[in-house]
């Protein structure tokens, strides 16, 4: 396990690397905007380095699919599905490492931000405290602070969910087209259809289930109140990794 | 050692591998036989798992081909398989990452004697250089089966003789070795034993020595006569 | 050594290894190579090998001792027998084929002798 995820960070080493340079560049402009206090330069950069920490998370997707479907699609995959390793250890090393990745992104963007914006209030003091941002930020959310730790916390465990239930559902696409479809001319594009149709009627069923706390009160209730949703998401990611692992004992032709 | 019964194999309605039975003992070196085309790739990706049949029954030492299998088996493929990144030291970095039975000391000593820089890219290779390569990564291992697929492709004479030695040196009375080949004649002296299959299924087999003698022919001349038309 | 194919292939290697014995390359008593190297020499098949070395000492033309290796006998007389072995099956097939095509024996012996005179001819 732990050599496979080696090699899947190895693998991504040049995207990263590439992810990295490019939050550089943008950090240094901003770390230069205020240095000579330019506000105009300072707000510029804030709003690059927001949209770049949201492509690099929308990236981590991309990658974990590219990942996946180059592995089943290309000779390398020999490389891996030739090791004494079974089919679920492979998928479980893919996906951890993404989880792995995805969580250092998430703590080095979150990082950098919070050291950005004390930078933000310490030189242009008109923009006020961090702590009052903070405050402002989480009243218009509607979170006292006391629910403030739970809070984060179920968003985030909600968010790797539906993340990794979607991740799921790319895998087991394309496993299926490796394997059922694999005679098919159109297996690539088979395989896009098939996920976009099982996560189209992931949305739908999840529309039909029960929203608690209706209208919610706080961002937690609102959290809570998905349960069902995130439950069945729960249960998809799970259906889908063990027919993606089933499909590959059984099925795979590489 | 391999136990191989009825398997069939089809892609798009064309049965590559077609009712194949046979039986890979330990202490042999095997031919496959075949033109190109016959299922003698598609046999051996069935057995190291890169392939599952659509029926039948193929076992290593008793057991489905798994992860214990794989744990025992080197397979060459003819393809080229490695990263893009990868040179010949990273590769056999892999192979021992992954390989209990990988021995570096040998590969480095394979990788010389083939004349391999380990720090070339694979990529950057020639055919040749490249086949040479996956040779040295493959019986640097220790394994109980060794399965090279057409090894001696696109190489020429002088390295061709080299890998016939590291062939018969890495040998040894635990081991069973398949090489397939479309060109019989280089493999002739060493091979214990010859499958020869044709759309998928066998058409002879035996020990060498006796099919000479029976037959009155060499396996080359046998092999002239079964693919004649 | 060219390989024959109609020659099962340890006879063959025996033949040259017997050869060897004659000419001198390998002396009495000389150490031969260990079954892999041999394989590896002839680019045989170690089974094949393992069988060269089998049959030889069952003929007594080598012996083993055990953990150190195999070995050619010793025994002087074998060099003649094995010179004569091989007279006889090179003579015996060359007179066969030659009285088969209406060679009488003083024909036979002047060309022998012609050809034993100007070897490289």
């Amino acid at each position: 396990m732990f050599n496979l995820m080696k090699y899947e960070f190895r693998k991504n080493r040049n995207i990263l690397l590439v992810m990295g340079g490019g939050l550089l560049l943008l950090q240094l402009f901003y770390l230069y905007s205020i240095i000579i206090k330019n506000d105009e330069k300072a707000a510029v950069g804030m709003v690059l380095l927001t949209i770049f920490a949201w492509v690099c998370f929308f990236s981590v997707f991309i990658l974990a699919v590219i990942n996946y479907s180059r592995e089943l699609n290309s000779k390398s995959s020999y490389l891996i599905f030739m090791t004494p390793n079974s089919s679920y250890t492979i998928i479980f090393s893919k996906m951890l490492s993404i989880l792995i990745i995805g969580s250092a992104m998430a703590v080095i963007f979150g990082l950098l931000g919070f050291l950005d914006l004390q930078l933000l209030s310490a030189t242009f003091p008109e923009v006020g405290t961090l702590s009052s941002l903070l405050n402002e930020m989480l009243d218009a959310l509607g979170i006292p602070l006391n629910t403030l730790l739970p809070s984060a916390l179920s968003a985030l465990i909600t968010f790797i969910i539906y993340f990794f239930a979607s991740v799921a559902i790319v895998y087991l696409s394309v496993t299926l087209s490796a394997t059922f479809l694999q005679n098919s001319k159109l297996k690539s594009y088979l395989s896009v259809g098939l996920f976009f149709l099982i996560s189209f009627l992931q949305g739908k069923i999840i529309d039909l289930l029960p929203v608690l706390y209706d209208p919610p009160h706080n961002i937690l209730e609102s959290i809570l109140g998905i349960l069902p949703g995130t439950l069945f998401s729960l249960a998809l990611l799970i259906v889908c990794i063990y027919s993606c692992g089933k499909l590959l004992e059984k099925r795979v032709s590489l | 050692m391999l136990e191989c019964k009825d398997l069939v194999k089809t892609y798009r309605n064309k049965a590559a591998v077609n009712h194949l039975s046979l039986q890979v003992e330990p202490g042999r070196i095997y031919a496959l036989l075949g033109p190109n085309g016959s299922g003698k790739t598609t046999f051996m990706k069935m057995a190291a798992g890169l392939v599952k049949p659509n029926s039948g029954e193929l076992l290593f030492e008793g057991k489905p081909i798994g992860v214990y299998s794989k744990a025992h088996t080197a397979y060459m493929p003819t393809e080229a398989y490695f990263y893009p990144y990868m040179t010949g030291a990273d590769a056999g970095k892999y192979y021992q990452d992954f390989f209990d039975d990988f021995d570096p000391d040998q590969y480095a000593r394979l990788l010389e004697t083939m004349n391999l820089d380990p720090k070339q890219k694979i990529s950057k290779m020639s055919s040749g250089m490249m086949a040479k390569l996956k040779i040295a990564l493959n019986l640097s291992r220790n394994a109980k089966l060794i399965m090279l697929d057409e090894p001696l492709n696109g190489i020429d004479i002088i390295a061709r003789d080299k890998i016939i030695d590291t062939i018969i040196s890495a040998f040894s009375p635990e081991k069973a070795i398949i090489l397939s080949s479309h060109l019989v004649d280089e493999l002739e002296k060493i091979i214990d034993h010859a499958i020869f299959i044709k759309d998928g299924a066998m058409v002879l087999a035996g020990d060498a020595e006796m099919l000479r003698m029976e037959r009155g022919k060499s396996i080359v001349e046998l092999y002239k006569e079964i693919y004649a038309e | 050594m060219d390989f024959r194919s109609n020659i099962p292939l340890y006879l063959q290697v025996m033949d040259d290894i017997k050869k060897k014995i004659i000419t001198g390359d390998l002396a009495l008593g000389a150490r031969l190579p260990s079954t892999r190297e041999l394989a590896v020499q002839y680019q045989i098949n170690p089974n094949t090998a393992v069988r060269v070395y089998n049959e030889l000492e069952s003929q007594g033309i080598t012996f083993t001792r055990r953990g150190i290796g195999t070995f050619v006998t010793e025994d002087p007389s074998w060099k003649n027998r094995l010179r004569r072995e091989m007279a006889e099956t090179l003579i015996g097939d060359l007179v066969g084929q030659l009285k088969e095509a209406g060679f009488t024996k003083q024909e036979l012996l002047d060309t022998i002798s012609r050809f034993y005179d100007q070897p490289s001819a």
